[in-house]
């Protein structure tokens, strides 16, 4: 391999390639399979490094730096945090299979159920449709749709013991690392029924979160339908 | 075990990854003046003042060029009274990190006088690469106060 002499606009990947039919073909071929494996790619990758440093970079990394590294506590959860009208939420992001973008929703006639608003295809699979909304009891009138300019409707696919449940939400912020001291206790003199499915609350960009009990989430869900 | 490969100027060096921190990219170092060439500069390092040492300087006796691959490797050092301190080693193309056997150390068992941090070499490809031992590297460095005994501090009080 020491052997390979590179040249100084070698870009033999580019010309040859691992299809190429020239005979003799290239000898690293053989050894290597692909061209990502040889080292005159290697070596040609290194040499992007070998130019002259940027000030800004220098700059950059200089600020980068003089920040401490915040150290992950044990115990740190990642959340998802979504918004249903004027009301932040946050779940387990280990629950989330995926995100998808709104679908039709074929409802189901005599439901007694007024939370499920129907089925949805999900890749080919039919799966339950449930309004957070509705189930936490989230009060629709108080919120006024002018405080936030846009709506960004999106659909949270959660995965439970196997079974999936979507839920349409009306915002995806993201995945969100919650310190387990950053989450504080609800206080006890909130008297909505979405209280006791709130695990904790934390405090995000400005904003109250209201992190969510997904075990008795589901448990209620799963009872409910039955 | 975890080497990590880099140059000064064409020559190969190599040190034992054991003590490294981190390995970060190049940034503006401070100036400090009346100290000797090899003494690149003081950088602000997560809170810590952390002295740069200029490894091209300091073995070849000409600064390393400015290139992207130009990195600060950041190892952790101990004074004698188990303070911990880090110290920053800047080096030319720091782009390799392999894992080798510890037999691959091997020392030709002469005394390098002036330079003893540049005793051993590692054999890769049946080639001799030298490297660096970190834990004789500070002994070379004689003007940063933090750096020295403790007791040479203290003869100086008495």
């Amino acid at each position: 391999m020491k052997d390979l002499v590179i040249l100084k606009e070698e870009n033999c990947w580019k010309r040859i390639g691992v299809w190429g039919r020239e005979t003799p073909p290239c000898p690293e071929l053989d050894r290597g399979i692909q061209c990502r494996n040889c080292a005159v790619f290697t070596q040609a990758g290194r040499k992007l490094l070998e130019r002259d440093l940027p000030q800004e970079y220098k700059d950059e990394w200089t600020q980068i730096l003089v920040e401490k590294k915040e150290e992950e506590l044990p115990g740190t959860l990642s959340v998802v945090i979504f918004r249903i009208q004027g009301e932040w939420l946050a779940l387990p992001a280990g629950l989330f299979a995926e995100i998808i973008d709104p679908g039709l929703i074929h409802s189901i006639p005599h439901r007694k159920n007024l939370a499920v608003l129907g089925v949805i295809n999900v890749h080919g699979e039919i799966q339950l449709c449930v309004s957070l909304q509705r189930l936490l009891g989230l009060d629709t009138e108080t919120f006024n749709e002018k405080e936030t300019q846009q709506r960004y409707e999106r659909m949270m696919v959660l995965s439970k013991d196997g079974e999936k449940w979507v839920f349409p939400v009306d915002e995806i912020h993201g995945i969100h690392h919650l310190r387990p001291d950053r989450l504080r206790n609800v206080p006890v003199t909130v008297a909505k029924a979405k209280s006791t499915f709130t695990k904790g609350i934390f405090k995000w960009d400005e904003k109250h979160v209201a992190f969510l009990d997904h075990e008795l989430l589901i448990y209620t869900l799963a009872r409910s339908i039955q | 075990m975890l080497i990590l490969f880099f140059y000064l100027g064409d020559v190969k060096y190599s040190i034992k990854c054991e003590k490294v921190r981190e390995v970060a990219p190049m940034v503006t170092l401070k100036d400090v003046p009346n100290t000797p060439e090899y003494f690149a500069g003081l950088f602000n390092y997560r809170g810590m003042i952390v002295p740069v040492i200029d490894l091209c300087q300091l073995i070849q006796g000409r600064p390393c060029k400015m290139r992207l691959s130009t990195r600060i490797i950041l190892v952790d050092y101990k004074k004698d009274d188990n303070t911990p301190y880090v110290l920053g080693l800047m080096a030319e193309r720091v782009t390799e990190a392999v894992r080798r056997p510890k037999d691959v150390f091997l020392s030709p068992g002469i005394n390098m006088g002036e330079a003893p941090y540049l005793g051993g070499v590692v054999m890769e490809e049946k080639k001799m690469i030298q490297y660096i031992d970190l834990d004789l590297l500070p002994e070379s460095f004689n003007f940063l106060p933090m750096l020295q005994n403790p007791s040479d501090n203290a003869q100086e009080t008495y």
